[in-house]
């Protein structure tokens, strides 16, 4: 009690008196308000002194004889540094700084630890909780209480800006999440509503084409093929779009599913059947070795594959053959799934970049093929990684070209 | 000869799909709302039901509960069509026991498979996926 008494004292002199040791460090411009706890008040009013005697910063103290009192303070003013003694009659010096941290809004002021001799473990204990520093209590000068205070306010400031500068970019980063699904649903508004007109001129077009209304003579029929084909590039371009904003906002959810292969690659031939007769192509499929069932989402690998023979379909001339070789490596524990095609090949530059999102070869985008968005590949790549596997190219121009799925056949629940 | 009600509210793919269907040979009944769609089923007794799922007046999956409700269309298979690329639609149509579900623009193949599998064969649309089912 009579402790507390003195430390109130104190409190009040030094309020009351700012003549006297104060105005010796009034020249310096920054003003460090610091609250030191310690239940021992010469060694307070010591370090006091010392502090008042700096010319680094104008340091202002501020009293309390037990951790209790401490926060009592802390509730009244702002402190730009704690002073704390490690053995305090209610608390630790590490309590002290586990209760600041939990307890008080962030940012808490830094804390310096005091120790008696030989309190060195309990102080490196402190400051694993979150002290700044600490000083041994017996040898602590003028100039080394003055310089921990102040790093330990210099390396706060620095702490509190780098919190502020992360979370402008947290909400940064948020801003972007929101903004790419804004675009997601812009996109899929759109699709949404072209593709009902889109299917209704598909539709007339499919009806004049197949003669339902009216005989067509073999150069109309040319013409309404290739109006067609149109409608399906827009259809398939608004699809890209949309594949991609949700692979981009991490939307995309796998369906795995224990799948035959074989099946799958079975089924996705005879969806390409009439792109492989219109185009007069042969299409093979070589089984190295058995392929056991194992975990994939069927329809998106039947997407990744679909765009594959697209392509292969698109680049070999008539007359031409795309083969299909599947193998498992066991050893690996992957199955390989690779399309080569006899077509015009890839330049090297264009081999680097063809997985990138939008990346069109030759870049013109005019050619009678039709370039398409850039996008189909990317989205290709990226389900594959999704699976946990890799897509890569090899090509020879004047060839052709080989892509490569290689897609893990671990089951991955046993992981 | 089968009739078929198409609900679907744009104009011109009704048109489209109706001069296909009767192409088909098929008689074809549609309606361009929701809320007659159900009078018009009521009135028709359909085969089969294609219907799209964003309608005025109601949504697709709000008519074919409807549908299922009605004494004259309790057992009548549905075939949803859409525009929309929203995830989930495809379950949600499962789950409402459609026989198929086709993504707009859709091919007259497409649409005589699902028609004739729906007529014929009432298997659920792609069993042929399933496979994995008793695995997993």
């Amino acid at each position: 009690m009579c402790t507390l008494v003195a430390i109130q004292c104190m409190n009040l002199a030094l309020r009351n008196d700012p003549v006297g040791i104060m105005s010796e460090a009034a020249a310096a411009s920054e003003t460090i308000r610091v609250l030191m706890i310690d239940d021992d008040v010469q060694y307070s009013a010591l370090c006091a002194r010392y502090l008042k005697s700096s010319n680094r910063a104008n340091f202002t103290v501020t009293f309390a004889s037990s951790a209790a009192e401490g926060f009592k303070e802390l509730d009244k003013a702002e402190f730009d540094c704690l002073l704390v003694d490690y053995l305090l009659p209610d608390l630790t010096g590490t309590e002290v700084v586990r209760a600041l941290r939990d307890f008080k809004a962030d940012p808490y002021p830094p804390t310096v630890i005091m120790t008696a001799q030989g309190g060195e473990s309990a102080a490196a204990e402190a400051v694993r909780a979150g002290a700044m520093d600490f000083l041994p209590k017996r040898t602590v000068t003028a100039t080394s209480l003055v310089r921990a205070i102040t790093n330990a306010v210099q390396k706060n400031s620095l702490r509190k800006s780098m919190a502020e500068q992360s979370s402008k970019l947290r909400r940064a980063n948020q801003e972007l999440k929101t903004r790419n699904e804004e675009i997601q649903r812009f996109y899929q508004v759109v699709s949404h509503e072209v593709k009902t007109p889109l299917a209704a001129a598909r539709e007339f077009i499919a009806i004049t084409l197949d003669g339902i209304a009216g005989p067509v003579t073999a150069y109309q029929t040319e013409m309404l093929t290739y109006a067609l084909e149109s409608c399906d590039q827009i259809s398939a371009h608004f699809n890209d779009l949309i594949e991609t904003t949700r692979l981009e906002s991490k939307k995309m959810v796998l369906n795995k599913e224990l799948t035959a292969l074989d099946e799958v690659v079975t089924r996705l031939f005879a969806s390409m059947s009439s792109a492989v007769d219109s185009k007069k192509v042969f299409l093979k499929k070589r089984l190295l070795n058995e392929i056991p069932p194992f975990w994939f989402d069927c329809n998106r690998v039947i997407q990744v594959l679909s765009n594959l023979l697209g392509n292969a379909i698109k680049y070999t001339e008539p007359g031409g053959t795309i083969t299909m070789a599947v193998r498992h490596d066991r050893e690996a524990e992957v199955v390989e799934i690779a399309i080569s095609d006899e077509g015009c090949g890839i330049a090297p530059e264009d081999l680097e970049r063809i997985f990138d999102r939008l990346y069109q070869v030759g870049g013109t985008g005019d050619d009678f093929m039709g370039a398409g968005l850039g996008l189909g590949l990317s989205i290709a790549r990226e389900i594959v990684q999704l699976h946990d596997g890799d897509l890569t190219a090899q090509s020879v121009v004047g060839e052709g070209s080989t892509f490569t799925v290689r897609l893990p056949s671990t089951n991955p629940l046993s992981k | 000869m089968k009739t078929v009600l198409l609900i679907e509210d744009d104009r011109k793919l009704t048109l489209a799909v109706g001069v296909r269907l009767k192409a088909m040979g098929y008689e074809v009944v549609t309606a361009m709302d929701a809320v007659t769609a159900i009078g018009q089923a009521r009135k028709s007794k359909p085969d089969v039901v294609l219907l799209d799922i964003n309608l005025p007046g109601g949504d697709g999956f709000m008519v074919a509960q409807r549908l299922q409700g009605l004494m004259q269309t309790s057992a009548t298979p549905i075939i949803f069509i859409t525009a929309s690329k929203q995830p989930g639609l495809k379950d949600r149509a499962k789950e409402m026991g459609a026989v198929a579900f086709l993504e707009k623009p859709f091919d007259a193949t497409q649409l005589a498979d699902a028609i004739e599998m729906s007529l014929y064969s009432g298997l659920p649309f792609e069993s042929e996926t399933s496979v994995a089912e008793s695995a997993g």
